[in-house]
């Protein structure tokens, strides 16, 4: 291990040695526990910072970490969920009384795991990566650890998790069979050999190493678990759970595809994905609309957005991958905001969050009222969103690709998901108050993360080319 | 003579008991063991393949997947504790209220 080693991780060293910090204060100095939240967003600013200003290029741990583009634009969008997850948890875990330490400590952790993910090419350390990330999530599920679903949701997760973390093994050690490699540069050299990888040992592996990153991002067919999990987790963590380890893990999809893509094995991994990608959009936005609890609703339409994002990994080229990454960050930024205003429009989190309880709030809670609505606009993918913008590129590079039956198909679906994401805002301010109106809390670190996601969100969409050339960048370091 | 079919056929013996097993039982603690299962089958597959190949890299996965392990079922059995201190039941379709 060298300096140039120490220096490229310097963010993911901070998150780590942040979260130890924040565990250890929550049993040396418990009357600091107000002061945890900010200083775990602080702690993830800081890192940003870092991930930003420190810059090194190249591989380090021998060629276990690819410290490039693509690795920096996926760090920033985790840090930047948990600095949103962590104001949100502020006055949630204040109000349920769960206000410890280790929620923030394991919230570092899991991120510090999401960035490790992003930013290798070999299998091990994924594999590491993943389980730092998913580890630290099974506890902050179960973190009610009084509450029935709260623990449903934990136990749920984990044996879903540590399932598709074993099937995943499973894939890697065939593939390593296959090929005596865990490194997918070393993969992609030899292809560009001209020796021809095939052979069913290597596809099986393939198509297991699919169905556990499937499993993790929520897709059909393994997305059962996600309903019960986004309904019963914490809500801080359920915005957390929806956004970074499905990211973490479609930039490890990008890279196996990146890698394998010009084998022979081309014809049989792209119509996979496209099956996924279909089988999710139509799936996840059918269901959502027979949902009556945000949350769930919420759930399914992930598993759509996740077919959506699957489009551009199947289109692959810049423009595809490109696509999947401003995807990322409009996702990130409209559910979180989202999730924000569910945290706050919830009397006990034993109960479903009903899109009942909304009615009428419209007019009376001006400013979350507004950030809801401009996040299910987002999510449905209607102009001037960064959701729409997400959506027209991903579509775009299909077609350009083309797989045109399949931007159709994904038009479609979002067109029958106007339907809920719409309904939300027309229970928000078309119907009337209930007699009894539940109770609600309006603290304004909430406030703050649902009104700056939602003016980013108009504003990405507004002026995309900042993002866009990010993510072109980084989407170049895969694909030239 | 052990080849490697044989470590091959063993480690899909393993996967597959684990995979029926985490379909048809229901009680906690045997899908935690049914998971080691899989998580065993798939590190015997790693010594075997690193054998063959003479590449080492393969053993240094199997240690760590050992570690991993222990951590995750760690955390499953604090859950266990959980759930049978609100429930009374490592049964699982006791414990399950949210139906998707």
């Amino acid at each position: 291990m060298t300096s140039h080693d120490l220096l490229a991780i310097l963010p993911e060293l901070a998150l780590v040695l942040g979260g130890g910090v924040l565990v250890l204060a929550e049993v040396f100095a418990p009357s600091l526990r107000r002061a945890f939240g900010p200083l775990a967003a602080l702690i993830a600013l800081g890192a940003m910072l870092l991930r930003w200003t420190v810059l090194v290029d190249g591989t380090a741990f021998a060629e276990a970490l690819r410290l490039d583009e693509l690795g920096r634009f996926v760090d920033t969008y985790v840090l930047v969920a948990v600095v949103l997850a962590a104001l949100v948890a502020v006055p949630y875990l204040r109000r349920t009384k769960h206000e410890f330490g280790e929620f923030y400590g394991l919230l570092l952790w899991a991120a510090a795991g999401a960035m490790v993910m992003a930013k290798t090419d070999h299998f091990l350390v994924v594999f590491v990566g993943l389980e730092l990330l998913s580890i630290g999530l099974y506890v902050l599920n179960a973190f009610h650890r009084t509450s029935g679903i709260s623990l449903e949701a934990g136990w749920k997760y984990l044996v879903v998790g540590a399932f598709a973390a074993a099937i995943l093994l499973f894939g890697i050690a065939l593939t390593y069979g296959a090929t005596g490699t865990f490194s997918l540069a070393e993969v992609a050299a030899r292809i560009a050999n001209g020796e021809g990888l095939s052979g069913s040992l290597l596809l099986a592996g393939l198509a297991l190493i699919l169905a556990g990153f499937a499993f993790k991002l929520a897709v059909v067919p393994f997305h059962a678990w996600a309903p019960d999990v986004y309904q019963g987790s914490p809500t801080p963590v359920t915005a957390f759970l929806s956004v970074v380890p499905k990211g973490a893990v479609l930039v490890v999809l990008m890279r196996v595809s990146a890698a394998f893509v010009p084998a022979a094995l081309t014809p049989r991994w792209l119509p996979l994905l496209a099956a996924v990608a279909v089988a999710s959009m139509v799936l996840g936005n059918l269901v959502a609309i027979a949902q009556r609890d945000l949350k769930r609703m919420l759930a399914y339409s992930g598993i759509a957005h996740m077919g959506y994002a699957l489009v551009g990994l199947v289109a692959f080229g810049r423009d595809g991958l490109a696509g999947i990454l401003v995807y990322f960050a409009a996702y990130t930024l409209m559910n979180i905001a989202a999730f924000a205003v569910v945290a706050a429009f919830s009397e006990s989190e034993d109960e479903p969050h009903l899109l009942t309880d909304l009615a009428g709030q419209g007019w009376k809670r001006p400013v979350l009222s507004l950030a809801l609505s401009i996040a299910m606009f987002s999510l449905a993918g209607i102009p001037p969103t960064v959701g729409f913008t997400a959506k027209f590129l991903v579509f775009r590079a299909a077609v350009n690709e083309g797989w045109v039956w399949l931007a159709v198909v994904g038009v479609l679906a979002s067109l029958v998901s106007v339907f809920y994401y719409v309904r939300v805002v027309f229970y928000l301010y078309m119907k009337p108050l209930p007699k009894r109106e539940p109770a609600y809390s309006e603290p304004w670190s909430i406030r703050l993360v649902a009104a700056g996601c939602a003016a980013a969100v108009v504003a990405l969409g507004v002026l995309p080319a900042w993002l866009l050339e990010l993510a072109e960048a980084a989407a170049a370091t895969l694909v030239r | 003579m052990i080849t490697i079919t044989h470590y091959l056929v063993l480690s899909l013996v393993l996967f597959t008991l684990g995979v029926v097993g985490m379909v048809i039982r229901r009680n906690f603690i045997t899908l935690l063991m049914c998971v080691e299962l899989i998580i065993n089958a798939a590190t015997i597959n790693f010594i075997a393949f690193s054998r063959q190949a003479g590449d080492v890299t393969g053993q240094v996965f199997a240690v760590f997947l050992i570690t991993i392990a222990a951590a995750e079922a760690a955390i499953g059995l604090g859950i266990i504790v959980a759930l049978v201190r609100l429930k009374q039941t490592v049964q699982l379709d006791q414990a399950n209220v949210m139906r998707g």
